[in-house]
């Protein structure tokens, strides 16, 4: 288990994780390291890091759900839904779930307001995505002026999307001088607040962190219909959803730019929501932790939950509290 | 489920055809009318698909709740195999146990379906009358005792027994019934107009039961731009409870006086609870629309049925004569 996971332990006594599913991590920590959690009870929390409302995702989780349950007796799982339609369909297939989109655990602190001023806009658009067919980099192709940020790719899939959008900034290999470098976090968010509009081009994923990430550098966002989640926040005078048409796209940029939204605005205006729904996520786990563990008000604070199931970790970072606690 | 033969028509209920074509239903989920109007008008759903949302009117945590709907919903399955339902709970923890029990189920808080035009803050003609108002049945599981210690308190009250009223009296000697001053010659019922307008003239609205469903009460005084103080509570109405002008407190009548009297003295401006709370609103709604179309989209192969909430508001939990809901099965 070396690869990188989003996830903590939320609490060691009693036992709590929140961890993303991944493939190899179908049922989180509980998945990876069973032998930490076969003796006490625990509580794990699973978030979902693609949509499950294709045919197999619910059958797949039921499955993996129901042989977790058989092989560790002593823990509980609730799957963490990005959409209520998400909740629907696990809920039928009695798989115990419930509503907490992923974006709520974006951090705050590091996505930030640093430019304010409309004029020290750089870019019609930015897209931070992965060069992939599925992030349908195409319906950018009528932006006149548009910065990607994005991980390592494919040459095949860069020679592709610079066809696709030749007049496009490439700011990872601009960075290196032509060759691909990783952009740190603070140049990123450098870079949202550069541009006047944030995109959200595909059709399906999870709830893409970067929906959350734009708003809360105060960059409106414009966004196609999707499946995954980040719709649940797409709201209010600084959102635009379109079709799936790339001139759509650019009337809607065109259209958000020339607001000039005052930045700390669309921050907070995104800010009350996530505040809100981090409220009731806190209500909600208290109230499980109460139920299974007899534990009153454990959690106090959203600051165990912060950041982490979003941030990729090395998993042996993310046991280190069992490390501490052993010590 | 032959609910039709067993409930009388008369009988009111909350609830209301959303769409006829498809045929979308929301209701309650009440005694005898398990499903909603599923219950009410089987017959009705028997040769079409439908799709029926039901909301909770009372928590929906215990174990012997979710035993029941599961029974009633195995039942409304068998009876009306075309039908789909989906509860409508009130709570992610409700979602997570109703989940485990199979229940298929979507948060929405009933109380976000609230009819926002109806409770509005009011111009400020005089000083507010009342230190608190407690909009809730004059039944033991309301707890009016917590609010003992509150100087200058108003109750607004469904129609309660002779014990529930000498019960309260006993407890709040120093209260005034609102039902009962407004006009001489005993109970009178208090339209929802009026209702408004007596909230317009409390300082501070209270919740303190300690179960019940997600408490209509709650949202009003918070339309109206009244700040609360509520007690913890099982049911949903925490989920609003959030902001500056919002007092959760344990249990204890001294602890309510003292949050009211904070409430109180910081004079939080009407319209900024308001508006503070008509976001979350406006979010929570946002969000039931996406599920209600994706899930009438899936279920009955329609996209995009609801462009607003307009179909939706008020409906779910304004209680209306059945005739009156059986009327929208005629709208164009």
């Amino acid at each position: 288990m070396n690869r990188r996971a989003g996830g903590c332990i939320a609490s060691l006594d009693p036992l709590v994780t929140l961890t993303k599913r991944e493939p190899h991590l179908p049922m989180g920590l509980a998945a990876a390291r069973p032998d930490l959690f076969a003796d006490k009870p625990a509580l794990h929390l699973v978030g979902l890091t693609w949509s499950c409302e294709s045919s197999n995702g619910v059958a797949d989780i039921a499955a993996d759900y129901a042989e977790a349950t058989r092989t560790l007796p002593r823990s509980r799982f609730a799957i963490l839904t990005n959409t209520s339609t998400e909740s629907a369909l696990l809920s039928r297939a009695g798989v115990p779930n419930m509503l907490a989109n992923e974006l709520m655990f974006v951090d705050e602190r590091m996505s930030t307001v640093v430019v304010h001023e409309p004029a020290r806009t750089r870019f019609d658009a930015i897209y931070v995505a992965r060069i992939e067919p599925l992030k349908r980099h195409e319906l950018a192709a009528a932006i006149p002026s548009l910065v990607l940020a994005h991980g390592p790719p494919r040459p095949v899939e860069v020679e592709r999307v610079r066809s696709l959008l030749p007049k496009a900034r490439f700011a990872n290999f601009e960075a290196g001088g032509g060759a691909y470098v990783y952009l740190k976090d603070a140049e990123v968010v450098e870079l949202m607040n550069r541009a006047a509009v944030g995109l959200c081009l595909s059709a399906a994923e999870g709830s893409m962190r970067v929906s959350m990430e734009y708003r809360l550098c105060g960059t409106p966002v414009v966004s196609t219909h999707s499946i995954g989640g980040r719709d649940r926040y797409l709201l209010g005078p600084h959102v635009r959803i379109v079709d799936d048409n790339a001139d759509a796209v650019a009337a809607a940029v065109h259209e958000l730019k020339a607001k000039r939204f005052d930045r700390l605005a669309v921050r907070e205006f995104a800010g009350r929501l996530v505040t809100f729904d981090r409220h009731n996520f806190l209500l909600n786990v208290n109230k499980l932790v109460e139920r299974q563990f007899g534990v009153r008000d454990r959690f106090r604070s959203f600051a165990p939950f912060a950041r982490f199931p979003v941030t990729w970790r090395e998993p042996s970072r993310i046991l280190e509290p069992f490390a501490a606690s052993a010590r | 489920m032959t609910a039709a033969a067993t409930v009388p028509s008369e009988r009111r209920l909350a609830g209301a055809v959303v769409s006829v074509d498809p045929l979308v239903t929301i209701g309650a989920h009440e005694p005898n009318l398990p499903v909603g109007l599923a219950s009410m008008w089987p017959e009705r759903f028997e040769s079409e698909p439908s799709l029926h949302f039901v909301r909770l009117t009372w928590s929906g945590e215990p174990q012997y709740e979710i035993d029941k709907i599961t029974g009633e919903l195995a039942a409304a399955r068998r009876r009306l195999p075309r039908a789909r339902f989906v509860f409508v709970v009130n709570t992610p923890y409700e979602c997570a146990v109703f989940s485990r029990a199979g229940i298929p189920n979507i948060i929405a808080t009933s109380t976000s379906f609230a009819d926002e035009r109806l409770f509005v803050p009011q111009p400020a003609r005089q000083a507010r009358r009342f230190d608190a108002v407690y909009t809730a049945r004059l039944d033991p599981l309301k707890r009016h005792e917590l609010a003992a210690s509150v100087p200058n308190l108003l109750l607004i009250y469904g129609p309660p027994t002779a014990n529930e009223l000498e019960r309260t009296r006993g407890i709040l000697p120093h209260a005034s019934f609102a039902n009962h001053e407004i006009e001489p010659g005993g109970y009178k019922h208090i339209q929802e107009h009026e209702v408004c307008g007596l909230l317009n003239q409390s300082s501070v609205g209270l919740c303190l039961s300690a179960e019940e469903g997600a408490m209509r009460g709650a949202m009003e005084y918070l339309l109206c731009g009244l700040p609360v103080v509520s007690t913890e509570s099982t049911g949903g109405r925490d989920r609003y409870l959030i902001g500056p002008h919002a007092r959760i407190v344990p249990s204890d009548a001294e602890a309510v006086a003292r949050a009211v009297h904070e409430l109180k003295a910081a004079a939080i401006p009407p319209l900024a609870v308001r508006e503070y709370v008509g976001r979350l609103i406006t979010f929570d709604r946002h969000n039931f629309l996406l599920i209600a179309n994706k899930l009438v989209e899936r279920e009955l192969g329609v996209r995009d049925r609801f462009r607003s909430f307009a179909p939706f508001v008020g409906f779910p939990v304004k209680w209306r004569l059945a005739s009156e809901v059986e009327a929208g099965f005629a709208a164009p």
